[in-house]
């Protein structure tokens, strides 16, 4: 009994630790944000490798995911004729909810991932420590250039995510199911309002930040070598994932 | 100067530094050494907020920075830098980059002028042929010349040299050597050198002091050190397995 209970606290203490060190990481980035300190060479040069090399595998995932969200109604729309909605449906579901959960968890996996290993890497050869000794912050220089283009690029694949999913879905809906684009496109723009779009919008913007935050404050908190960077990379694609959830939660329940 | 006042620290149940006290006088060239694991390193992380002390002073032209935050750190480190033991360049960067990088940060340089100026400082090292290069790309001893390169661009008064000539072939040793010896003479500026190679603390140190079991067993010139009649200092100095130091 004793032993359980020691063991449950030992995972409630290194549970807090990891809160409580992010916690001071997330204000220390809030302090440099209030600063507008930053790196406009680093900020360009991530934004590049956040936002271009995530085009491809978005654009992919965002035309599948329009397909499949139209394959899944299309029996229904089918048996109940209901193709004069189908736009609207499909719009108003990939706008704010399968667009930017998808783009967001995709984001997540593959920037996020990518932003800790790095940084751990980075932390674990002496590299941050190597800017600390000369002077540079790293949370200026590395942080919050990663923090900002993925905030902007977040927000900016999910635009492009909406339309490829658009298009995913127009397409597999004329091709398999028999719905006239024409009908599918006239449904959308009549019944989809400006602010599904914005819904979603707001959502990713809040995805971008915690994927951000997540994986530059496990990145630089590695310890332990290798084994710590490949720890650390599992633990923010569990917490950018659950992060990503919760939030989306909150914003759908605020934004009703 | 530079004072460290009884300091301690230790790692869980390990004391690393059990009260060591140093002073480092102005433009001299202080070699700490000791056994790996004697806290060398530990202690010089200390100086630059790398780590903090559990108990002690540590001096900075007067100022205690023992109690110093990490934004308080960043003016102090453009006055003493660090090169540390493993050059720790930048490898997303080339070698120019890496040297322009603290020239852009903290005098304002745009990039090409950085660039420019970078490449001045990579002669100094006889590295200009290699700028374009990854550090991946070059071996130990040419990573260590571009991280000294790098550590001067910002003209510091005070450096600490981690482990300096660890794993370089004799020849790239001696040419750091010589690069610690001559910022010293020419510049004035104060080296601290965590070394345990013997050709470099008999060849450029103007004082020496060893560090055992967490205290300072050793304070004086090279001379003092290699007629040490102290059994630890000569089972150091002889480099034999055998003897009374711990291992």
């Amino acid at each position: 009994m004793r032993g359980l209970a020691a063991r449950l606290g030992g995972r409630f203490l290194d549970i807090a630790d990891v809160v409580g060190e992010l916690a001071l990481f997330t204000a220390a980035v809030a302090r440099a944000g209030v600063r507008l300190r930053g790196d406009g060479r680093e900020t360009w040069r991530t934004l590049h490798a956040v936002g271009v090399r995530s085009l491809p595998i978005i654009v992919v995932t965002a035309w599948f995911a329009g397909a499949i969200a139209v394959l899944q109604v299309g029996e229904y729309v089918v048996k109940y004729r209901a193709y004069e909605v189908m736009g609207w449906g499909f719009g108003y579901s990939v706008f704010r909810e399968v667009g930017p959960l998808l783009v967001g968890l995709m984001f997540s996996g593959r920037v996020g991932a990518h932003n800790t290993a790095e940084l751990g890497t980075m932390t674990v050869t002496e590299q941050v420590d190597a800017l600390r000794v000369l002077a540079i912050d790293p949370i200026e220089y590395l942080v919050m250039p990663r923090l900002v283009a993925m905030t902007v690029m977040m927000t900016l694949l999910n635009v492009v995510g909406d339309v490829f999913a658009l298009i995913g879905g127009m397409v597999t809906a004329d091709v398999l199911i028999g719905v006239d684009p024409y009908v599918f496109w006239n449904s959308f723009i009549e019944y989809v309002k400006l602010e599904d779009f914005l819904n979603g919008l707001a959502k990713a913007f809040s995805f971008g930040v915690a994927v951000g935050l997540v994986s530059c404050g496990f990145g630089l908190s590695v310890r332990g070598g290798a084994p710590g960077v490949g720890r650390a990379v599992n633990a923010c694609v569990v917490a950018s994932a659950v992060g990503i959830f919760v939030l989306d939660y909150f914003i759908t329940h605020l934004l009703r | 100067m530079i004072r460290f006042i009884d300091v301690h620290k230790a790692f869980g149940p390990k004391r690393v530094l059990d009260g060591v006290s140093i002073d480092v006088a102005r433009g001299e060239v202080l070699f700490i050494i000791g056994k790996s694991g004697a806290g060398k390193s530990v202690l010089v992380k200390h100086l630059l907020g790398l780590l903090a002390p559990d108990a002690g002073q540590i001096l900075f032209e007067g100022q205690d920075v023992a109690g110093f935050s990490e934004r308080d750190f960043f003016p102090l480190r453009k006055r003493c830098t660090m090169v540390l033991q493993h050059s720790t360049l930048f490898d997303s960067m080339t070698l120019l980059e890496n040297v322009a990088l603290p020239l852009r940060k903290h005098q304002g340089l745009s990039h090409a002028a950085s660039l420019e100026a970078a490449r001045s400082k990579l002669q100094l090292v006889h590295m200009e042929r290699y700028a374009d290069r990854r550090p991946a790309d070059i071996g130990d001893g040419l990573r260590k010349r571009v991280a000294i390169a790098r550590a001067l661009t910002m003209e510091p008064e005070y450096v600490v040299f981690d482990e300096p000539t660890t794993g370089l072939d004799p020849i790239s040793a001696r040419h750091v050597d010589r690069l610690i010896r001559r910022l010293a003479d020419e510049t004035s500026v104060t080296s601290i050198v965590v070394s345990h190679d013997l050709a470099s603390i008999f060849g450029v140190a103007d004082r020496v002091v060893m560090l055992y079991q967490g205290r300072v067993l050793l304070d004086g010139p090279p001379q003092a050190f290699r007629d040490s009649a102290d059994p630890v200092v000569r089972q150091f100095v002889n480099g034999l397995p055998d003897g009374p130091m711990d291992i």
